[in-house]
C-alpha cells in the first residue's frame, strides 16, 4: 500500500504557473489555493491582453469585480493587494502564440522557478468557430506543454474534460484517449490535428464563404466521427497529441477530466457559479413553458461541484510534485454517487415550484408556473421544443399567406412580427436543446472516479468524496438558488445564440 | 412519567383536515399532467370503496387513497407536505393543541396518531408536546414512493391494534389513560381507554358519546 500524500506539505513552496485564470474553475482553483493552501508559493498567473486592456488590467478588474473574490475581499479589504502581492504575480500571455508569448527573461525566470503548470485555459464554446477551438484547446495545450517541457522542473496539469469519450454509452476507465474515434474507427489524432490546421491557414487566408464552409464542414465531422461537439473533439485531439509529447519529452503530466462543473459547496462561498454552461440554459428553460425536454430519466448526469474539481486538482498538481501522479484522473460523480436525469429534472421542477410559490409571486406565477413541471421526454411530445417550433413555423406560414392575400393590412402586421420573433426564439432554443440531448439522452455516460483515492490524501477537507454529496441537498438549497442568483439573470439578458456550453472552465470565447 | 398516556388524533381533532383530502392533494400534484390526472383519478375513483371500507377496515381505506401517490420522489413529497402544512395553519385548533401539554404537566405521556403521511404529520406537530407520533408512512424505493404503506398501517381497527401494541411495549396501562377525539371513525380510539374524551363532537360521535356516557369537553359540533 502506498503511503499517503500530504497535499499541503508537498505543495509546501512550490510554484504554480495556471493558465485560464478568469475562467470558472480557474477563478475557483484560485481562491481555493489562496484561502485552504497558504502554505503553496507564489503562484503566477498568465493572462492574455484583450483589446485595450492587458493581461495585469484584466485580471485585477476580475477580481475587483466577480462574487468569487468576495470572500478575499470581506477578510483584507484595503489590504487585499498589500496581502496578494507576495502570493500572486499576473504575466501577460497568450497561449496561442509560441512560447505563449513571453519575452526570453520571463521564460527564463519562470523556468527556473516553477514547479507545476496547470492549464485550465480552454475555448469552451461547444459550438466556437473550428480554428479557433484548435487555436485554443489543441494549439493552444501544445505551447502549454511545450513550454512546460523547456522548463528546469516542472510537471504539467492539463484540465481536460470526461466528455472526451464522445457520443456512446458505457463506463469510461481513467485511461488516455485511444487511437480509436467514438464509433471505433482508427484515428490519428496527430494526422488529423494536422490536417485541421492546415486546412485551417488556408480557409483564414481565403475568408468569405471558403472560411465559412470550412468552419461548418469541421463542425460537421466532429459529430460524424462521434464526438458532441467541436469542443469534445477538439480536448479529445489535444489529449492525445498531449499524451505522445510528453511521452517523447519525458514530461511528467497528469490529465485531469473534470465531469459537468457547477455550482461550489464550499469555496469560494456555497453556491458560487459563474458559467453560463447547456445544462444552466436547459434548467432555466425547464422554469419556462417549455418543459417537456429530449431526455432519458434513468441515466446519470454527471455533475461534479467546482470547489471538488479545485480540490482534486490540487492534489493531482501535489502527486505530480511527489512523483507519482497517474497520466489520467477524472474528476466525475456518475460512477460513485449518481444523479439520474429524471432526479435533476424534479428536483429542478421543484426548485422552480418554490420560486413560484414564494409569497410575492403573481397569482399566476404562484397557482399555473408553479405546477408546469419539466417532464423528461426519451422521445417526441408535442409540447416539446421541436414540435412548438414547426407548429410556430406553419403559423408563420399561414399569417405571411394571409398577409400577401390580404395585401399587408396594418392590423396583421404586429401579429406577424410577434410570431416571427417567436419563430426565431424558438429557432435559437431547438437549437441549444438539441446541444443539449447528447448529455441529456443519448448517452449513458459513467466516468470511473477512483484514481483520485489511491493517492490517500491526508488532509480531509482536501479529499474528493463524491459519495457525500447529498444531492436533494445540494440541488435545491446550493445548486438552483445559485443559479437563480448568478446565472439567470445573464440568461434572460442573453442572445440564446451566445451562451456557451461549459463542461470544464478556462476563458470566455469572446 | 406515570403508565398513563393521552391519546390524540391529528385529523381531523388538531387539525381540520383528514386522509381523503391530503391524498388527493397530493396526488394531484405529481410531475407532469398526465401523472396528475391518472393519480388523481385514481384516488377519485377509490374514494367510495375506501369510504365504506372506513368503519370495518381503516388500513384498506387508506392503502386505496396512498396508492395514488405511486411513483412520487420522497423529494418532492417533504416538499409538498411542508407546503401542505402551511396552508393549514389557519386550520390548526389552537386551543386544543394546548390539551396536550396540559396531559404532559399531568405526567401522561402524549401520543399523536394520524393517518396523514408521516413526512406532512410530523411538520403539523412540530413544536408540540408530543412524546410519540405514530402516522402513515409510505414505502420509499430508491427514493420513489412503491404506492404502498409500510405497517402498521393506521386507520379504523388498524389503529387500535396499533395502540394496544404501543401500550404493551411502554407499559401503558389504557384503563387509566384518556383520549381525544372529534369524528365518530376514531371512536375506537375512544373505547380502548378508560377516560375517553370528546372534543368538538360531529353528530355522530356524540351519539355515540352519549349512549356511552363519555364526558364531552364542549358541545360544538365540527359540522
Amino acid at each position: 500500500m502506498s503511503a499517503g500524500l500530504s497535499v499541503r506539505s508537498t505543495l509546501a513552496g512550490k510554484r504554480v504557473l495556471l493558465l485560464g485564470a478568469t475562467g470558472f474553475v480557474g477563478k475557483a482553483w484560485l481562491v481555493h489555493a489562496l484561502e485552504e493552501l497558504p502554505e503553496l508559493g507564489k503562484i503566477t498567473l498568465i493572462v492574455r491582453r484583450q483589446r485595450q486592456a492587458s493581461g495585469e488590467s484584466r485580471f485585477h478588474a476580475v477580481l475587483a469585480s466577480n462574487p468569487a473574490f468576495q470572500g478575499l475581499h470581506a477578510k483584507h479589504g484595503a489590504g487585499l493587494a498589500a496581502w496578494l502581492a507576495p502570493r500572486l504575480e499576473v504575466v501577460e500571455g497568450d497561449v496561442r502564440k509560441p512560447g505563449l508569448g513571453l519575452d526570453d527573461a520571463t521564460r527564463a525566470r519562470l523556468a527556473r522557478e516553477i514547479d507545476v503548470v496547470i492549464n485550465s485555459a480552454a475555448m469552451i464554446d461547444f459550438v466556437p468557430r473550428l480554428d479557433r477551438a484548435l487555436a485554443t484547446n489543441v494549439k493552444g495545450a501544445m505551447e502549454v506543454a511545450s513550454l512546460t517541457a523547456s522548463f528546469d522542473h516542472a510537471s504539467l496539469l492539463h484540465v481536460s474534460t470526461a466528455y472526451v469519450a464522445g457520443n456512446r454509452s458505457g463506463t469510461f476507465p481513467e485511461a488516455p484517449v485511444e487511437a480509436r474515434t467514438p464509433s471505433g474507427e482508427p484515428f490519428d489524432a496527430e494526422a488529423e490535428a494536422a490536417a485541421l490546421m492546415e486546412g485551417a491557414m488556408h480557409a483564414m487566408a481565403e475568408g468569405g464563404e471558403v472560411a465559412k464552409r470550412w468552419i461548418l464542414d469541421g463542425s460537421a465531422r466532429a459529430e460524424k466521427l462521434g464526438w458532441p461537439n467541436v469542443y469534445t473533439y477538439s480536448k479529445s485531439l489535444a489529449e492525445a497529441l498531449l499524451t505522445r509529447f510528453a511521452a517523447q519529452q519525458g514530461l511528467p503530466m497528469s490529465i485531469v477530466r473534470p465531469s459537468i462543473v457547477e455550482s461550489a459547496q464550499r469555496v469560494p462561498f456555497e453556491g458560487y457559479n459563474d458559467g453560463l454552461n447547456l445544462l444552466t440554459a436547459m434548467i432555466y428553460l425547464l422554469g419556462t413553458w417549455i418543459r417537456h425536454l429530449p431526455a432519458s430519466p434513468d441515466h446519470p448526469v454527471d455533475v461534479v461541484p467546482v470547489d471538488d474539481v479545485a480540490r482534486a486538482m490540487s492534489a493531482v498538481a501535489a502527486a505530480l510534485v511527489a512523483g507519482r501522479a497517474r497520466p489520467v484522473y477524472q474528476v466525475a460523480t456518475s460512477e460513485r454517487n449518481p444523479i439520474t436525469v429524471g432526479e435533476a429534472f424534479e428536483y429542478t421542477a421543484l426548485s422552480h415550484r418554490r420560486h413560484y410559490r414564494r409569497p410575492d409571486a403573481p397569482w399566476f406565477e404562484q397557482e399555473i408556473m408553479a405546477r408546469w413541471d419539466g417532464i423528461t421526454n426519451p422521445g417526441a411530445h408535442p409540447l416539446g421544443v421541436h414540435s412548438v417550433h414547426r407548429a410556430a413555423g406553419t403559423l408563420q406560414g399561414w399569417l405571411g399567406r394571409a398577409e400577401t392575400k390580404l395585401e399587408r393590412p396594418a392590423w396583421l402586421s404586429p401579429m406577424v412580427s410577434a410570431v416571427k420573433r417567436g419563430e426565431q426564439r424558438l429557432s435559437d432554443v431547438e437549437r441549444l436543446v438539441d446541444l443539449a440531448t447528447p448529455f441529456m439522452r443519448d448517452n449513458r455516460w459513467v466516468f470511473v472516479s477512483r484514481a483520485l483515492d489511491e493517492l490517500d490524501v491526508q488532509e480531509p477537507d482536501l479529499r474528493f468524496e463524491p459519495e457525500k454529496i447529498d444531492w436533494p441537498r445540494y440541488w435545491l438549497d446550493i445548486h438552483m438558488p445559485a443559479l437563480r442568483r448568478w446565472c439567470f439573470p445573464r440568461i434572460e439578458k442573453t442572445d440564446p445564440r451566445r451562451i456557451h456550453v461549459t463542461t470544464a472552465f478556462g476563458e470566455s470565447g469572446s | 412519567m406515570s403508565g398513563e398516556a393521552a391519546f390524540f388524533k391529528l385529523e381531523p381533532l388538531l387539525v381540520e383536515t383528514s386522509s381523503a383530502a391530503t391524498a388527493a392533494y397530493l396526488a394531484s400534484q405529481h410531475a407532469g399532467m398526465r401523472e396528475r390526472i391518472g393519480r388523481l383519478g385514481q384516488v377519485l375513483v377509490s374514494a367510495p370503496l375506501a369510504a365504506l371500507s372506513r368503519s370495518t377496515d381503516g388500513a384498506l381505506s387508506n392503502r386505496l387513497l396512498y396508492a395514488g401517490l405511486r411513483g412520487m420522489n420522497q423529494v418532492r413529497l417533504a416538499q409538498l407536505a411542508a407546503e401542505v402544512a402551511t396552508s393549514l395553519e389557519g386550520r390548526t385548533h389552537r386551543d386544543r393543541v394546548a390539551l396536550l401539554e396540559h396531559e404532559r404537566s399531568e405526567g401522561r405521556r402524549v401520543v399523536v396518531l394520524s393517518e396523514l403521511p408521516y413526512e406532512l404529520a410530523s411538520i403539523l406537530t412540530d413544536g408540540w408536546s408530543v412524546d410519540h407520533l405514530a402516522a402513515n408512512r409510505l414505502e420509499m424505493r430508491d427514493g420513489w414512493a412503491t404506492g404502498k404503506l409500510l405497517e402498521p398501517i393506521l386507520g379504523g381497527p388498524g389503529s387500535l391494534r396499533w395502540l394496544r401494541a404501543f401500550a404493551e411495549a411502554h407499559g401503558i396501562d389504557l384503563a387509566r389513560s384518556c383520549a381525544y377525539a372529534s369524528h365518530a371513525d376514531d371512536g375506537f380510539l375512544l373505547s380502548a381507554v378508560g377516560r375517553p374524551k370528546l372534543v368538538g363532537a360531529s353528530e355522530r360521535l356524540a351519539r355515540m358519546g352519549r349512549n356511552a356516557g363519555w364526558p364531552v369537553l364542549d358541545g360544538v359540533a365540527l359540522r
